[in-house]
C-alpha cells in the first residue's frame, strides 16, 4: 500500500507577523515495505510532513494519496486511520485507560474489530513490543516506569495492524540500550511487511537500519537516496546543519589524517570490518 | 483540530502605544469604559469613535483587526438592539446639541437637554410597537458595546499578557497593605497566562495522538461527546499536575520566595508619553462627560 505526497505545502500563522511555512512544494513516495529515516534540523518542517501523511492536518495546498485515493476524502478517513499507525514523540502521554490491556485495545476498537480480535490484536502488540501480556495488562498505565510507558504506547498503536508506522522520534529520552532495542523492534517490523517512516536523529541507527534516507532543510526536501548515498556526504550534511553517522565521521578524520577509508562506510560494522582488512594487509606488506 | 490560536490577540510592534506604560494603558482603558457608559449624545460617540482610530492608528492597528475583535460578541450585540427596540419603553434623555435633531412637537426640550417621550412610536403593528425612544435606547447599546470591545480589544492588542499582568500587579499594590495577596495573584495570572499556549499544544498533540488511533472528538451528541473527551482530558489533566509540580520544584529551585523583597528585570516607569497620553484621554473624557 504506497502512500505518496504531491506537491504538499503548508504555512503555520499565515497572514500574521509569526508565519512561517513549515512546508514547501513537497513531493514524496513511499512503496511497500520501505523503511524511510527523515533528518532534519528543528523547525525544518519534518514533523508537520508527517502529520499530514497521516492526514492529522489539511495541507495548504498538494494532496497526500494513499493507495492511490486522495485521504482528504472523508470516506478513506476510516481506512486511513486503521492502515497508518502514528508514534508521536513522547507516546506515553496519550495513556488515559485504568489498565494497560484497555489502553491497548482503544484503537482495535474504534477500528471496529470483532472482541475476539481485538483481544488477539492486544496480546500480539504487547507480546511484540517485548511485554508478558498475562502480567502487565491489568496493571496501571501510570504505575509502570517511562520505557515500559512508551513500550505500551507503541503497542496501542501496533495493535490497529497498521500496514504503514509513522514515528516522529520515537527514541527520544531513552538510554542506549533500550534504543537499540528499539530500532530492533522497528527493523522487525519492517521485516514483516510494514512500511516505516521515521524521523530521527539518530544517524547511527538509520544508517545501519533504514532502507532510504531522506534530509529536509527549510520545508523541502534536500537530500532523498539510500543511507550510503547521503550519509557518505559528510560535509554536504554539516552544511545543512545535520551529521553523518559515528562510523562516517570517525572514516572522514581518518581520511584527512591520511587514512584513507571510503565514504561508502557508514556503519561502525562496515568500518571495523574494513580497518581489520587494512591492517591486516599492510601487515602483510612489512 | 485547534490550530493557529493567538491568544490575548497581541500584536507586537514598536509604536508610542506599544511603549506605554501598561499601568497607563490599563488606567486608560478603565476611563474610556466609564466615558463610554455616561455619554449620551451620538455626537459624543462620533468624537469617541474617532480618539479610539487615530490611538488604533499611532498603534498601527489595522481597522480590519480592530473590528475582528468585535465579531465574536456581534450576536450579543444584535440581540440586545432588538430587544431593546421592542421592549424598551422609558423616555429617555439627550443632549440638547447632537447630530440627532428630533422635531420639537414630539419632544420636550430644555436649555441642555431634549426628553424623548415614551409613548412616540414609530411603528406600530398591533401589539408589536417601536418607539422611538426604544430605537434610540437601542442604538445607544449597540453603539456602547462595540466602543467598548473597540477601547478594551486597543489595551490588548498593543500589551502582551505579561505586561497585563505586571501592570495590574502594579496597580493592586496599594492593596497589599490590606493583606490582599496581589503578588501571589499576578504570579498566579503569570502562570497561567504562559502555560496556556503550552496546553493548547499539549491539547493538540494529544487529540492527533488519539485520533490517529481512531478517537472521534467531533460527532454524536453531547453526551457521546463528553464520553470522547476522556482520552483526550486524562493525559491532559496527568500532565498538567506534572507540569505543575516541575514548576513548582523549579522555582523553589531559584530560590523564589513569594513577593517580598523581590526586584524585577523589567522595571515598568511613567515616561513623558504616559503622561502625555494621560493629560490627553483624561481631558477629552472629562469633556464628552460633561457636555455631550
Amino acid at each position: 500500500m504506497p502512500i505518496a505526497a504531491e506537491n504538499l505545502s503548508y504555512a503555520y500563522m499565515p497572514d500574521t507577523p509569526f508565519a512561517v511555512q513549515a512546508l514547501d512544494n513537497v513531493t514524496l513516495k513511499a512503496d511497500d515495505g520501505e523503511f524511510i529515516g527523515i533528518i532534519g534540523q528543528t523547525g525544518c518542517g519534518k514533523s508537520t510532513l508527517i502529520q499530514q501523511l497521516a492526514g492529522l492536518l489539511k495541507p495548504d495546498s498538494g494532496r497526500v494519496l494513499l493507495d492511490g485515493a486522495d485521504i482528504s476524502a472523508a470516506s478513506e478517513k476510516r481506512d486511513l486511520r486503521r492502515k497508518v499507525g502514528v508514534v508521536f514523540q513522547y507516546p506515553e502521554y496519550q495513556l488515559f485507560e485504568e489498565t494497560v490491556g484497555k489502553d491497548v485495545a482503544f484503537g482495535p476498537e474504534k477500528a471496529g474489530m470483532t472482541p475476539v480480535e481485538v483481544e488477539r490484536n492486544v496480546e500480539n502488540a504487547l507480546r511484540l513490543v517485548g511485554f508478558d501480556p498475562s502480567q502487565i495488562r491489568d496493571a496501571s498505565p501510570f504505575e509502570l516506569s517511562g520505557g515500559q510507558k512508551r513500550r505500551v504506547a507503541i503497542a496501542g498503536v501496533l495493535a490497529t495492524d497498521p500496514k504503514i508506522l509513522i514515528l516522529d522520534e520515537p527514541i527520544a529520552g531513552l538510554d542506549p540500550v533500550s534504543r537499540e532495542n528499539f530500532m530492533q523492534l522497528i527493523r522487525r517490523l519492517n521485516e514483516a511487511g510494514i512500511t516505516i517512516i521515521m524521523i530521527s536523529h539518530n544517524m547511527d541507527g538509520l544508517a545501519e537500519h533504514a532502507s532510504r534516507v531522506i534530509a529536509m532543510e527549510k520545508g523541502r526536501i534536500v537530500r532523498d537516496g539510500t543511507p550510503k548515498e547521503v550519509f557518505s556526504d559528510l560535509e554536504g550534511l554539516e552544511a545543512i546543519g545535520l551529521s553523518s553517522s559515528e562510523a562516517r565521521k570517525a572514516g572522514y578524520a581518518l581520511t584527512q589524517r591520511g587514512i584513507y577509508v571510503p565514504p561508502e562506510i557508514i556503519t561502525n560494522d562496515e568500518l571495523i570490518r574494513y580497518l581489520a582488512k587494512k591492517l591486516k594487509q599492510e601487515g602483510a606488506a612489512c | 483540530m485547534l490550530k493557529n490560536i493567538t491568544l490575548g490577540q497581541y500584536f507586537p510592534a514598536d509604536t508610542p502605544i506599544h511603549r506605554l506604560d501598561p499601568r497607563t494603558k490599563i488606567i486608560l482603558a478603565l476611563v474610556l469604559l466609564i466615558t463610554v457608559f455616561v455619554v449620551r449624545s451620538f455626537l459624543g460617540f462620533a468624537v469617541f469613535a474617532v480618539f479610539i482610530l487615530i490611538a488604533a492608528g499611532m498603534a498601527r492597528v489595522k481597522l480590519r483587526v480592530l473590528m475582528r475583535s468585535v465579531g465574536p460578541l456581534l450576536f450579543i450585540i444584535i440581540l440586545t438592539f432588538i430587544l431593546n427596540i421592542f421592549f424598551s419603553t422609558a423616555p429617555i434623555e439627550l443632549r440638547r446639541f447632537d447630530i440627532l435633531q428630533l422635531p420639537a412637537d414630539h419632544v420636550e426640550i430644555t436649555d441642555q437637554t431634549v426628553t424623548v417621550p415614551a409613548d412616540w412610536y414609530l411603528v406600530s403593528w398591533g401589539a408589536l410597537k417601536i418607539s422611538a425612544a426604544g430605537l434610540i435606547r437601542a442604538l445607544f447599546i449597540a453603539i456602547r458595546l462595540t466602543l467598548l470591545i473597540m477601547a478594551t480589544s486597543l489595551l490588548t492588542l498593543t500589551t502582551s499578557p505579561m505586561q497585563l499582568t505586571d501592570g495590574l500587579e502594579g496597580l493592586l499594590s496599594p492593596l497589599a497593605k490590606l493583606h490582599f495577596p496581589v503578588h501571589e495573584m499576578a504570579m498566579m495570572m503569570s502562570i497561567a497566562m504562559r502555560f496556556i499556549p503550552t496546553l493548547i499544544d499539549e491539547t493538540d498533540r494529544i487529540m492527533k495522538a488519539q485520533t490517529a488511533r481512531g478517537a472521534d472528538f467531533d460527532s454524536g451528541n453531547i453526551f457521546r461527546k463528553a464520553k470522547n473527551m476522556v482520552p483526550l482530558l486524562v493525559p491532559l489533566f496527568v500532565s498538567a499536575f506534572k507540569r505543575a509540580d516541575e514548576l513548582a520544584l523549579a522555582m523553589e529551585a531559584r530560590c523564589y520566595r513569594g513577593g517580598e523583597g523581590r526586584t524585577r528585570l523589567h522595571q515598568p516607569r511613567m515616561h513623558a508619553g504616559d503622561i502625555v497620553a494621560l493629560i490627553i484621554t483624561l481631558a477629552l473624557c472629562t469633556a464628552l462627560m460633561i457636555w455631550l
